[in-house]
């Protein structure tokens, strides 16, 4: 099968809906299928990665946890946009995982290289 | 789909002292084509990721809406995939009332009458309650319960996908 550049976008908040949830679902997913995956996180998708979540008194299910997994399924191009970051007052080192932020300019150049994109 | 195609082995015009050709064997070879082939040249293969409920949310109407137009300028659709929310497009007890359109049924007719596969997620369909087996059953007819995979490989089988939020 052909190799395809996918991209998973995550614009959503992680538990105020189960936009998140299913969109990792989806990423994992893609990961098994050996296609170039890339990981995207903005607007309210960057608190998908805030660090020490704890969903206990809430009753739901932390699946933050699988995001420090992701270099196990060889997912490795994991980019988090500055501008959402910083206008939310959080911080590189914040998040949960290695990221690498990038600007609007560089975020419109990985749009344009992808043969796909999954909206989330 | 396998199908059998012939290998061109050399290209040039006999006669010219370019390329002699005497009684060339013709080479087949198998090759992958994906399943459902784009019928004329410039048509392409869409995939279709529904993520949002019906009448709740416009997102579905206008999923509906797209692939019409898709293949009405004579496009294929190899899959609409119904994820999220959007699995309750398959739900069979949704009964709008008679003045109202009904996405389920527009749905099932649009697959009966240009053969597009509608699938939906079974992770997200048993989460919503809807299921396609036992006395419960409500998935609605000429949907398919699958899974995420079928997702990614018809993404990488299609010229073009789309999701509706």
């Amino acid at each position: 099968m052909a190799s395809k550049k996918i991209l998973l976008l995550n614009r959503s908040a992680p538990h105020a809906s189960s936009k998140a949830q299913e969109a990792l679902d989806v990423l994992l997913m893609a990961s098994a299928f050996d296609q170039q995956i890339t990981v995207v996180f903005m607007d309210d998708g960057v608190f998908q990665l805030k660090s020490n979540q704890n969903t206990q008194a809430r009753s739901l299910k932390n699946f933050s946890q699988a995001f420090k997994a992701l270099s196990l399924y060889e997912i490795e191009n994991i980019f988090v946009d500055e501008d959402s970051l910083a206008s939310r007052g959080l911080k590189k080192e914040d998040l949960m995982i290695n990221v690498e932020l990038v600007n609007t300019q560089k975020l419109t150049d990985i749009f344009k290289q992808q043969d796909a994109i999954l909206n989330f | 789909m396998w199908k059998l195609v012939s290998l061109p082995l050399f290209r040039g015009r006999v006669g010219e002292g370019v390329i002699k050709i005497i009684n060339l064997p013709t080479i087949f070879f198998l090759e992958k084509r994906s399943a459902t082939k784009a019928t004329t040249k410039n048509s392409m293969n869409f995939t279709v990721l529904v993520n949002s409920p019906p009448f709740s949310r416009l997102g579905s109407n206008t999923a509906f809406q797209f692939c019409n137009a898709v293949l009405s300028k004579g496009h294929h659709i190899h899959r609409v995939f119904f994820y999220c929310d959007g699995v309750l497009n398959a739900n069979n007890f949704i009964s709008p009332p008679q003045d109202e359109s009904n996405l389920v049924t527009d749905w099932q007719s649009l697959s009966k009458q240009s053969g597009v596969e509608l699938m939906v997620c079974v992770a997200a369909a048993s989460r919503r309650g809807v299921v396609d087996e036992g006395q419960g059953k409500n998935l609605a007819p000429e949907f398919k319960i699958s899974g995420l995979g079928q997702l990614i490989e018809s993404i990488i089988q299609s010229d073009r996908f789309i999701t509706f939020n």
